[in-house]
């Protein structure tokens, strides 16, 4: 098993390459030996990008920060997972559906804090008992928004317009009651339709543009991908509709408006409900949660090709923000 | 405590392969989302370039032809479709040869407009002008038509002078499946579409084929069939790189008769047009973006006979060979890109070379060329967020028009919420095309003085110098938007042809180009829209002009070249049901005649059309009955070249 980044107390290092992980391995030993950290965590990525390395950075880097304690941190590839690990983590963080997954192979014995990870994702696989949670000491920072905060930031961005068109698949259908009754409260009238394939997605979108007036996109991987990303921002501009989406990339390919969080935003999180579980362990940990905080990207060029005024992203974060959460 | 090692994927996969005909019947779990979804970048969709603007952020009044105003107005010919633009003339000088003019029109040759199918210059490059029914394009396959009323080389190139029909096809991806369409109606009409679109991997691609054909006008020998093939293909490289390559070909059979001369006799002519276009385009975000385009387009008029009995020759008959063949190869490169948040730049170059092959008028059987190159650049400034500034430059050398240099400037100032002012100045020029700047056009005998048309010197460009003083206002709480404008057009060194002695000459006469008339024209434009829900729309536009014009000799080629009013309206209902019911009405005011000098009566012209759509099993069907001239509203011209009524049925199918 090739090991890992270790970072000793105030030292944190980011790592891509193997022969800076087998150093940092080394480094880890040599640390180790050392000095004996307060708290041991060990970090499970599912990926070794940017995202996730800068997730781990920042979520270290804070509680450090803020406890003052010398905490080591350890982070492994979700692949790497395996015989011979340390079972005695003070906490496991995982991040990414991937790293879910392989924990559950690997059974800890520690308490798992699962990040970016998706609310259908993380209920689907805890109820099929695919999720490590020992001692049922095991919790999530989903990376998607409650639908609760998607309604009420529409609401405020697109005034006077009440006709909402979702486009569902598979996975995003099993809401389909939940958007039902979140359309019923804040005043939409709401209009889906279902695909189960891809081919279905052009006479499925050309049947609820017609009426929309807002396209509100839910992820699913069928309805919602690379591939069909191209289709569904030119039909809905070619039908003069907005669509709202839910992520970054979203905004700048062509989406009127994103609601999303950075990892960067649900690192800081993930570090508050760490130190909060430090500090009091006999508590447990607290039930998944939602992004705190997030993000309001308006693509000015589609809004104001569309003929919409949409209030600057502060304000209608803000506004949302001010409704409670 | 540790998993026993994970089964080999054959085994998995196998497993998989027995155990999913009876998932599947249980309702087999759908995939599970992944981060990814959230965190994975997607290609630029909708850039900066792709997107029309705003109508109080376009630095000219812009007006937007739409898929459903396409539709609703029932018309089966591209020009058609710019009546519903103000301040557009469009007029027939046979039933297959249709002629578009912007505030003017005298002569069957739009040449005083820039005209684009997906950024490629339609324009013929031999004897100037769109040649509309030769062009390999499906009014099917067109998105929206971006008409920008006004003078923008600075923006979209040589011959942008009195505007710029911009006309853009849907992109291959929203094709996806079997479309057929066939409409059949009087005066022989029948046309008949059959696009397919599909994909593979990171390709989106759409064929089209079309077969139409009419009888034209009642009274003139100007029967048509056309038979056009168009690809598209959209490839997604990468993230952030793309291509675009269409292909396309239009052959024509069209009869002639002998309106113009009586020498000519009736008989059928076959043209072929074809091109090529390849765009790739580099976008790193919706403000930075690169393109680089070729394209080639190639048009062949075979256009021989031979006439009838000549009496003053004693009967002879003469050979005519009046074919040209054109081509024009044309590679430019464009960025955008936005350097600080209130600026936004664009800049790029072209390099042109057309190319002529038409004995009869160069007296050569060799290719006449034009080469020329251009460099443009367009800034967008928002010094305050009620101020707009735009200001744009393109200088261009050719072979026939030397170097000029076209600017534009504009200032767009939002005084109240929804309401803004524009006032734009632009001047243009649009360059001699081939045979003006050096034709040689003799009667094809072999005698000494057969010269018709010569070359009389350097022909100077056309220049024109624009400003007016716009206003667009939204009133969402009645769901209403206005466009206004208020213009001065200055057109100098406008090219006409006039009669001298020559020596040479068939009479002792001969005709030659020159610079010397000029025009001015002043007048308003008001558009209004009116959509209070989907199911109703309501476009309205009045132009009105006043033309003053002098030319050598008193010719009077621009005087009357418009009509004082214009008015176009076009109605859209949906009844529900799947029904939906349109009306057009097109007004002008008194003008003179295509082609010729004398004046023609106001027309009237209403359409109708009444459409049920509905989708059973999968499947899109539309049924429509379109009326076109309802009340017949004829006069008799010299060219007799008017729109009888037409009524014809149309069948949709579309299988996705």
């Amino acid at each position: 098993m090739s090991l890992l980044t270790t970072v000793i107390g105030k030292h944190s290092r980011r790592a891509c390459s193997p022969a800076l992980w087998l150093g940092l391995a080394l480094l880890s030993c040599a640390g180790s030996l050392a000095a004996a950290p307060d708290l041991d965590i060990l970090f499970v990525s599912s990926r070794t990008s940017t995202d996730y390395l800068g997730f781990v950075d920042i979520t270290s880097r804070t509680l450090r920060r803020e406890t003052g304690r010398r905490i080591a941190t350890t982070t492994l590839p979700a692949d790497e997972l395996g015989a011979g690990m340390q079972h005695d983590w003070d906490v496991i963080v995982s991040l990414g559906s991937v790293a879910a997954r392989s924990l559950r192979k690997w059974d800890p014995a520690s308490p798992v804090v699962y990040t970016l990870i998706p609310g259908s994702t993380y209920a689907s696989l805890k109820t099929t008992r695919q999720l490590a949670c020992p001692r049922d000491q095991c919790t999530a920072i989903y990376i998607d928004q409650p639908l609760e905060r998607l309604f009420r930031i529409t609401r405020r961005a697109f005034t006077g317009r009440r006709q909402l068109a979702v486009l569902l698949g598979p996975v995003s259908a099993r809401q389909k009651d939940r958007l039902r009754q979140l359309a019923d409260e804040t005043g939409f009238s709401l209009q889906t339709a279902t695909i189960h394939e891809t081919r279905e997605l052009l006479p499925a979108l050309d049947g609820i543009l017609k009426r929309a007036e807002l396209l509100l996109s839910l992820p699913d991987p069928v309805a919602y991908n690379r591939r069909t990303a191209k289709s569904i921002l030119l039909s809905s501009y070619r039908y003069r509709v907005p669509v709202i989406a839910y992520s970054k990339a979203y905004a700048e390919a062509g989406a009127a408006l994103s609601i999303y969080s950075t990892p960067e935003q649900i690192a800081h999180q993930t570090a508050r409900l760490l130190m909060n579980f430090f500090a009091d362990r006999g508590a447990g940990l607290p039930g998944p949660q939602y992004p705190e905080q997030f993000n309001v990207q308006v693509n000015h060029h589609v809004s104001e090709s569309l003929g919409l005024e949409l209030s600057s992203a502060s304000v209608l974060k803000a506004g949302a923000e001010g409704g409670g959460q | 405590m540790f998993v026993s090692a994970p089964p080999s994927r054959t085994r998995v996969a196998a497993a998989l392969g027995l155990l999913l005909p009876a998932l599947t019947c249980a309702g087999s779990p759908p995939p599970l989302l992944s981060e990814q979804d959230w965190l994975d970048e997607l290609p630029i969709v909708l850039s900066a370039s792709r997107l029309p603007q705003p109508a109080e952020n376009t630095p000219m009044a812009t007006t937007i032809i739409d898929r459903q105003m396409i539709e609703a107005s029932g018309f089966t010919e591209v020009p058609d479709l710019l009546r519903l633009a103000p301040g557009f003339i469009v007029n027939y000088e046979n039933g297959y040869v249709q002629a578009v003019g912007y505030h003017m029109l005298i002569d069957r040759y739009s040449r005083q407009m820039q005209v684009l199918v997906d950024g490629r210059s339609v324009y013929e490059p031999a004897l100037g002008g769109v040649p509309w029914t030769d062009l390999p394009l499906a009014i099917e396959d067109i998105e929206r038509i971006e008409v920008i009323r006004g003078p923008n080389a600075a923006s979209f190139g040589a011959n942008s002078f009195t505007a710029v029909i911009n006309i853009i096809t849907r992109q291959a991806v929203l094709d996806q499946g079997l479309m057929t369409k066939i409409n059949l109606g009087e005066q022989r009409m029948g046309e008949a579409y059959l696009r397919y679109g599909g994909s593979e991997g990171s390709l989106d691609y759409r064929v089209t084929a079309a077969y139409r054909e009419n009888s034209g006008f009642d009274d003139r020998n100007d029967d048509m069939q056309v038979k056009l093939l168009t690809l598209r293909g959209d490839y997604q490289l990468g993230l952030n790189d793309s291509l675009m390559l269409q292909l396309g070909h239009n052959s024509g059979s069209k009869a002639r008769d002998n309106v113009f001369d009586e020498l000519v006799p009736e008989y059928t002519r076959q043209t072929y047009s074809q091109f090529q276009q390849l765009r790739w385009t580099h976008a790193l975000s919706a403000d930075n973006e690169l393109t680089l385009q070729i394209y080639h387009n190639q048009n062949k008029d075979l256009n021989d006979y031979t006439t009838t009995p000549i009496v003053a020759l004693g009967g002879v008959q003469v050979y005519t060979d009046a074919r040209i063949t054109s081509n024009r190869w044309d590679a430019e490169f464009q960025h955008i890109l936005r350097p600080a948040r209130p600026l936004r730049l664009i800049w790029g170059a072209g390099i042109r070379r057309d190319s002529v092959n038409a004995p009869l008028f160069f007296a050569t059987g060799s290719d006449v060329e034009n080469d020329s190159w251009r460099l443009f650049s367009n800034a967008e400034y928002r010094p305050h967020k009620r101020v707009l500034v735009n200001a744009g430059v393109m200088l261009e050398n050719s072979d026939t028009g030397d170097t000029s240099v076209s600017p534009r400037a504009s200032i767009n100032y939002r005084f109240m919420p929804n309401h803004t002012l524009r006032l734009a100045a632009s001047r243009a020029y649009r360059d001699p095309f081939v045979f003006e700047e050096s034709p040689d056009y003799r009667f094809p005998l072999a005698i000494p003085n057969n010269v018709l048309l010569f070359d009389a010197g350097n022909i100077d460009p056309e220049r024109i110098t624009s400003l007016d003083i716009g206003y667009v206002g939204n009133f969402p709480a009645i769901h209403t938007s206005i466009d206004a404008k208020y213009f001065r057009e200055r057109l100098d060194k406008l090219i006409t042809y006039n009669n001298t002695p020559h020596p040479l000459g068939l009479d002792g006469k001969a005709l030659f180009f020159s610079n010397d008339a000029r025009a001015r024209i002043s007048g308003v434009e008001l558009s209004a829209s009116y959509r209070p829900n989907r199911a109703n729309r309501f476009n309205i536009s009045y132009t009105h002009l006043d033309i003053e014009s002098d030319d050598r000799n008193n010719s009077g080629a621009f005087s009357d070249a418009g009509p004082d009013n214009m008015l176009n309206l076009l109605a859209i209902h949906e009844f529900g049901g799947g029904y939906s019911g349109s009306a057009g009405y097109y007004y002008l005011s008194s003008m003179k005649e295509l082609e010729s000098r004398g004046i023609r009566a106001s027309q009237h012209r209403v359409d109708a059309r009444l459409a049920r759509h509905w989708s059973p099993g999968g499947r899109d069907i539309t049924l429509a009955l379109v009326v076109q001239n309802l009340f017949n509203d004829d006069e008799d011209t010299r060219l007799r070249n008017n729109i009888d009524r037409r009524v014809y049925g149309s069948i949709r199918i579309g299988i996705k």
